[in-house]
């Protein structure tokens, strides 16, 4: 898994791409969001457009770092759940906390309010 | 879920031997693994749903047989059986370890465990397949089995089953 990071609008967009799973984008997830906690990110959105896969390590490692994000004042948000993804969300009901996106823009816009 | 979920004549159904293999406990080999299972089912005209809830499924599986079931040792062995039964693509997984029970596993959509960043993966498998079950070997280990029963059209029936 890769990760791809870029600012907007004083937004920190990690572009993923690849698979998320134990042992592997898990780990490269976690000290991204680490370095973005380090370098006082408060606003950080996750582009999963490119995420082809995700296992149930993936799930936690977002969800990880949703809560560590929040808990350092900020917040984390998705963008571009694919199908499957979604699936995966809607079962486990994360769908019910994440903030998700499928438009850019609207995503970045809502870090404003 | 489970067996309420099949009719007599899946459950009943003439078992289609597909393939057996036997593997150590190596993280490295599960993608080799999940690409055999999602071919073979791809082959037998199930849709592309049930290729990724399988995909997921012997993914999950496979990973808890190897990390937990076998606590990670090399040396012990995981063996993996794909056959069809029916309208069913099963999968069993054996490992060496001990088992659990599903039953007793904390539900990961409850309140206060859906913040947690562990504890979604045998609930999703249990979401996402059919016939789920965790049996103790004659000698020693672990069979954890489920199916995945061919959709028609659309993913109704998947959908269906998320809300139960």
């Amino acid at each position: 898994m890769k990760i791809k990071v870029r600012e907007r609008e004083g937004v920190t967009i990690l572009d993923m791409s690849g698979d998320i799973t134990i042992g592997k984008g898990d780990v490269t997830l976690r000290k991204e969001i680490s370095e973005l906690v380090h370098n006082e990110k408060k606003k950080v959105l996750l582009n999963l457009r490119k995420v082809d896969f995700i296992d149930s390590s993936g799930i936690g490692e977002i969800v990880r770092s949703f809560t560590t994000i929040q808990k350092n004042g900020g917040k984390l948000k998705l963008l571009h759940l694919e199908s499957r993804v979604r699936d995966l969300f809607t079962i486990t009901r994360l769908i019910t906390i994440f903030e998700t996106f499928e438009n850019e823009k609207d995503a970045v816009d809502s870090f404003k309010d | 879920m489970g067996h309420s979920d099949l009719s007599l004549a899946q459950t009943n159904a003439v078992e289609t031997f597909l393939v057996e293999l036997n593997i150590p406990s190596e993280m490295d080999l599960v993608n080799m693994v999940v690409d055999l299972g999602t071919s073979m089912i791809g082959l037998r005209g199930f849709s592309d749903d049930d290729v990724s809830a399988v995909r997921f499924a012997i993914h999950e599986t496979l990973v808890n047989a190897i990390k937990y079931g076998n606590k990670g040792k090399t040396s012990a062995r995981v063996n993996i059986k794909f056959y069809l039964k029916g309208d069913c693509f099963y999968t069993d997984i054996d490992d060496e370890g001990k088992g659990f029970d599903p039953d007793t596993l904390a539900n990961p959509t409850d309140p206060e465990n859906l913040l947690s960043d562990h504890g979604r993966g045998i609930f999703l498998v249990k979401s996402l397949t059919e016939d789920f079950s965790v049996r103790k070997l004659p000698d020693k280990g672990v069979r954890v089995t489920f199916c995945r029963l061919k959709r028609l059209g659309n993913d109704t029936d998947m959908k269906h089953k998320r809300e139960v």
